[in-house]
């Protein structure tokens, strides 16, 4: 118990504390510090603990608990996130070093690590729901990290398209992420509250062993699915990601390899076993699956043609986020059919989390420092930094390779057992579409690797100043690269080498890429400049985002306030009631004559009416 | 008597507030706040796990009889607890706002602890009659307040919430009345009387006065001109506090006589629709304070949709709910006064990049809108409960969740917005805030209504609260 607290709760107690210090390098090395811990702690647990539950009350009337699930999965995952964190942190404590805003970058980033980490390891669905919204939270608090807006934090120029600003600042990018996650968020709870009732319980032991909650129906799991959904970006919940490029590098590290978006998947296939369940699940898998792979085409494609660095790693992370999306549903529907295949073939979803993980956080820091050392985000306004940075080339190029799915990098067979799954059901439903879509996918994905790799390191306007980053920085993602080819090497001769019709559409991507970008950089085409517009301007989705729905909420908003609020309310009540109170103590005044034979009247006409009313009474 | 000196202490030690303002208005918000500690400590002791507190015999007419249940101890602990921080963060916006009126602030203290009193009182009153006597005493305090050190055309203001307030109070003073000519002298929660039986012009009676009195949709109007203009620190305890009232006695009273069970559909509805209007009208607000009124307004809407549900999940996020708006509402109040005092503008335009001018506040305010948008404080317990209330009801009538999915999406909209709007962007003011005790009052509500999220508190709280609400003989 102390163990798994200690994991937990150490970054968070760490980042409180540093709220008290005003010393920068206190708070840095203080959150660093619990970083650490809390990775050795994960790692004694990962080898000391087999499996438990732990349970404390916490409001028990609508079955929440804190419990703490303790399996091969939490352990796993527990063990790279804290890793992942801890390199990250120490990483930041040179990236963020002079920043303007230390205290809320590392209580953020402490608070980020907990939170995370009460999702892995929460064996009841409103203790996760702590983490859950903590990870929501803390992305919305470093997206929008740089909070002055400065122009050089922003993604995208300064320019309109149809009239919609297409640049996104620092806390417009943080409004984003955390209203698209709300929106998921709120069906998420709806749908946690749903399974208590049915099943009276929320724990996931308790959910597994009610025979109510079989009979759940798949609208409820489409309600839950919607949290996953947003948080990891499924399509058509993307654009947030793509924009949360405005927070500094090492936190598009913790989001994109470690915490929030990976959140979303991990929930996806811890609750698959428990929904396999429910009658009528096949629906909830297919949908998974097909938003999986909808997710994985439409962002590689996005990734193809980003002009920004870390634009090019936020459509590679939510594609990968989409296979992993589309490998859990095929695993569910797969499971359906033969149940004792479910956990492998989790296991396969699962472990691309793994080789994504590693080889993301990686690129994302090597990245941070070319942007760092090179004072801008655009491709092509800085280039052939392979002699300048030679280390940081060297790790890049590795973890490129394994992000990409070649062997025998982690990536590749990470990638590659995933998508075996998707390839499966293809088979098995004789969808020859969903096999085809498959390889095309594993084709283009080198692709937009090499074009990142060629044009910042090999080709490109060349800069003198430009130097090698600091070994503070170098050091972590240069250790994740070599990671990443050797836990690829290790899981190809102990575990497997999948060879499969996969790894020569692999090959033949990267052979494209190399050629396009590489070789012989500069091919253009005319004919394919409008396709090149369309996936470049990220499908003009952002027109959907950022105009018409902002447009008609304020617009609907104005028309209930002009009609409504300002008007019938307000004008009824201080308007025309007054004026009718007045009108008629106006006229009442006016009844009032000092003449006695015209009050006489009034009485007859009184007592007139009086008896009238009596009669008819 | 315990229960009654603890009402009356805030009110006869105002008399000594009001000398006290007259030589240090510090010393005269120290003596508000510590009246109301008596208060703060009976109610903390009933729902953190004391038995319940009696007074009277509750037989007869027993204008005396009071009681403190978990259920009611929160709404008395949330008054208190609220009424103690704004007294802490009053004396240097008091100060501010006596020069600008041009007389001291030894009225304002005068009346404070009238209406404190007054407000926590009615929520401990057992006696109907006695509950609509302690409303009035905090009204009239209010109205005060208002006419003394309010803001813009103080006199039509004043007007405005004496009309309407007491529109409310009359009404359910009728419903009050209609149930004493039947014999009905005390709260039926609170004797734990069952249901009534239908009687519907008592019901809608009580109704109509209370959603007034909660500024619900369509008598709403009142709420974002008062609260609005009138001295910060009242706004800080009107907003959240008072309209409460409405909603207390909405789930004591009135849904003890309701006609039929449908009629609590309807009024379901009519929840969704106030808390939708309210946030989209906060939305499009550019004054700091009125957007927060509306935000009051949207907020009711929550808490009557909770008593509407009719369930003990419902009854629960009732007592939550009034805790965490009243304490996310308060931080936000205060802190609009704050800019009012440092910065001189309500105007969102002349606002952001205010993290920079003082971090601190920019920390307690967006804690402020975590309550409201139930992210982990003591408003997510209650978006919980809301939630697990709302299910109970609708079970799988899927398309209603659609609705309630909205609700929660539109406070998400005007609070991240308005975060936004007032805290980030380029700076637009120099310097920094000043560390006064207006700042620290606001940093220690937020921060309270975080310590009450993580258990034991949370636990404590939610159980005894529960399993009160659970007995109540209403659900059978």
């Amino acid at each position: 118990m102390e163990l798994i607290f200690l994991t937990i709760f150490a970054p968070l107690f760490a980042s409180i504390a540093s709220l008290f210090s005003k010393s920068e390098k206190i708070k840095a090395w203080s959150v660093a510090a619990a970083s650490f811990i809390s990775a050795a702690a994960a790692t004694q647990l990962y080898f000391t603990v087999q499996s438990a539950v732990f349970q404390l009350p916490w409001l028990e009337p609508v079955g929440a608990f804190i419990e703490f699930r303790i399996d091969s999965l939490s352990k796993t995952m527990g063990v790279l996130v804290t890793w992942l964190i801890a390199a990250i942190a120490l990483y930041s404590v040179k990236y963020m070093e002079g920043d303007y805003r230390p205290g809320w970058y590392w209580f953020f980033f402490g608070f980020f690590a907990t939170s995370m980490l009460i999702v892995v390891y929460a064996g009841n669905l409103w203790f996760l729901l702590i983490g859950w919204e903590g990870v929501g939270l803390a992305s919305w608090a470093l997206i929008g990290h740089w909070y002055r807006d400065e122009f050089d934090k922003w993604v995208g120029k300064e320019e309109k398209v149809m009239g919609v600003p297409y640049w996104w600042t620092p806390s417009v990018a943080g409004l984003r992420a955390i209203l698209t996650v709300r929106l998921g968020d709120a069906f998420f709870i709806i749908a946690i509250a749903m399974f208590y009732i049915l099943a009276g319980s929320a724990s996931l032991g308790g959910l597994a062993v009610s025979e109510a909650f079989k009979t759940l129906g798949v609208v409820p799991l489409i309600f839950f699915a919607l949290g996953p959904f947003t948080k990891s970006a499924q399509f058509p919940f993307h654009e947030w990601l793509l924009t949360a490029m405005t927070g500094p590098t090492s936190v598009s590290a913790m989001i994109h390899a470690a915490t929030m978006v990976k959140a979303g998947v991990y929930v996806l296939i811890i609750t698959a076993p428990l929904f396999i369940l429910v009658q009528g699940a096949e629906l909830y898998f297919w949908l998974v699956l097909a938003l999986g792979m909808a997710t994985a085409f439409v962002a590689t494609l996005i990734a193809l043609t980003a002009m920004e660095f870390k634009i090019v790693l936020a459509g590679s992370t939510a594609a990968n986020l989409g296979i992993i999306a589309a490998a859990t549903g095929a695993a569910g529907v797969l499971g359906l059919a033969e149940p004792k295949l479910l956990e492998k073939l989790l296991g396969f979803a699962f472990l691309h989390i793994v080789g994504h993980a590693v080889s993301k956080a990686s690129l994302f820091m090597g990245f941070g420092a070319v942007i760092h050392e090179a004072g801008t985000r655009f491709i092509g306004e800085v280039g052939r930094l392979a002699g300048r940075m030679k280390i940081t080339f060297l790790a890049m190029a590795l973890a490129m390779l394994s992000l990409v799915g070649i062997p025998p990098f982690i990536g590749y067979v990470s990638k590659d057992l995933a998508l075996e799954n998707v390839l499966e059901v293809g088979h098995l439903m004789h969808l020859d579409l969903l096999q085809w879509a498959v390889y095309l996918l594993i084709f283009i994905t080198p692709i937009y690797g090499m074009r990142l790799i060629g044009l910042t390191f090999i080709h490109g306007r060349e800069s003198k100043e430009i130097h090698e980053a600091p070994v503070l920085m170098w050091a972590p993602y240069t250790a994740l690269a070599i990671v990443a080819l050797a836990l690829g090497i290790y899981y190809s001769i102990y575990i497997k080498f999948p060879i499969t019709p996969a790894l020569f559409f692999a090959l033949s991507g990267l052979l494209v890429g190399l050629l396009l970008y590489v070789v012989s950089p500069g091919v253009k085409s005319n004919l394919l400049k409008p396709a090149w517009e369309f996936l470049h301007r990220r499908f003009y989705i952002p027109l959907l985002y950022d105009g018409a729905l902002p447009f008609v909420y304020t617009k609907f908003a104005r028309f209930i306030d002009v009609v409504f609020d300002k008007t019938i309310f307000d004008g009824l009540y201080h308007g025309v009631l007054p004026a009718a109170f007045s009108a008629l103590s106006n006229w009442a005044r006016r009844l009032i004559t000092g003449n006695l034979s015209i009050y006489v009247l009034y009485g007859l006409v009184g007592l007139f009416i009086f008896l009238l009313i009596v009669a008819l009474w | 008597m315990i229960i009654l000196a603890s009402i009356l202490l805030p009110m006869a030690l105002s008399f000594l507030a009001y000398y006290a303002a007259k030589k240090s208005t510090y010393i005269a918000g120290y003596i508000s706040a510590a009246a109301l500690v008596p208060l703060l400590a009976l109610s903390t002791y009933v729902i953190f796990g004391g038995p319940p507190l009696q007074e009277g015999t509750l037989e007869g007419f027993d204008v005396i009889a009071f009681k403190i249940v978990p259920f009611n101890g929160v709404f008395i602990f949330t008054a208190a607890l609220v009424g103690i921080l704004v007294a802490l963060y009053s004396p240097p916006y008091m100060e501010h706002r006596a020069r600008e009126v041009g007389r001291d602030s030894s009225l304002f203290y005068l009346t404070y602890g009238f209406f404190t009193g007054g407000l926590a009182g009615s929520f401990a009153a057992a006696n109907l009659i006695v509950v609509y006597i302690l409303i009035e005493i905090a009204l009239i305090a209010s109205l005060f307040q208002v006419l003394y050190y309010g803001y813009g055309d103080r006199v039509r203001i004043t007007i405005m919430y004496l009309v309407w307030s007491h529109a409310g109070a009359l009404l359910i003073l009728a419903g009050f009345i209609l149930l004493y000519l039947k014999n009905i002298f005390y709260v039926p929660y609170l004797i734990d009387s069952g249901p009534l039986g239908p009687d519907p012009l008592a019901f809608l009676l009580i109704l109509l006065g209370s959603l007034i009195k909660m500024a619900a949709l369509g008598v709403h109007m009142w709420l974002p001109y008062v609260h609005a203009e009138a001295p910060t620190p009242l706004s800080a305890l009107l907003s959240p506090v008072l309209v409460g009232v409405g909603g207390y006695i909405i789930a004591a009273v009135a849904m003890y006589l309701l006609p039929r069970p449908e009629w609590s559909n309807w009024l379901i509805q009519y929840a969704v629709a106030t808390a939708i209007y309210g946030g989209l009208m906060a939305f499009l607000q550019r004054d700091i304070k009125r957007l927060f009124a509306y935000s009051t307004v949207s907020q009711m809407g929550y808490l009557l949709l909770a008593v509407a549900l009719f369930n003990p999940y419902g009854y629960a996020a009732a007592a939550l709910l009034y805790l965490s708006h009243g304490l996310g509402k308060a931080v936000l109040f205060m802190t609009s006064g704050y800019f009012i005092m440092h910065l001189h503008t309500r105007d969102l335009g002349r606002m952001g990049g205010l993290y920079g001018w003082r971090p601190e506040l920019a920390g307690a305010a967006i804690v402020g809108f975590l309550n409201l948008a139930g992210v982990l404080t003591i408003g997510m317990v209650s978006e919980i409960f809301l939630t697990v209330a709302y299910v109970e009801k609708f079970r799988d009538a899927y398309v209603y969740y659609l609705q309630y999915a909205l609700i929660l999406l539109v406070t998400a909209i005007y609070a991240f917005n308005t975060t936004r709007v007032v805290f980030f962007g380029p700076h637009r003011h120099e310097g920094q805030g000043s560390v006064d005790i207006a700042l620290v009052s606001i940093v220690a509500t937020a921060f309270i209504s975080v310590v009450l999220f993580i258990p034991p508190f949370s636990t404590m709280l939610v159980d005894n609260l529960y399993k009160n609400i659970e007995l109540a003989r209403l659900w059978s």
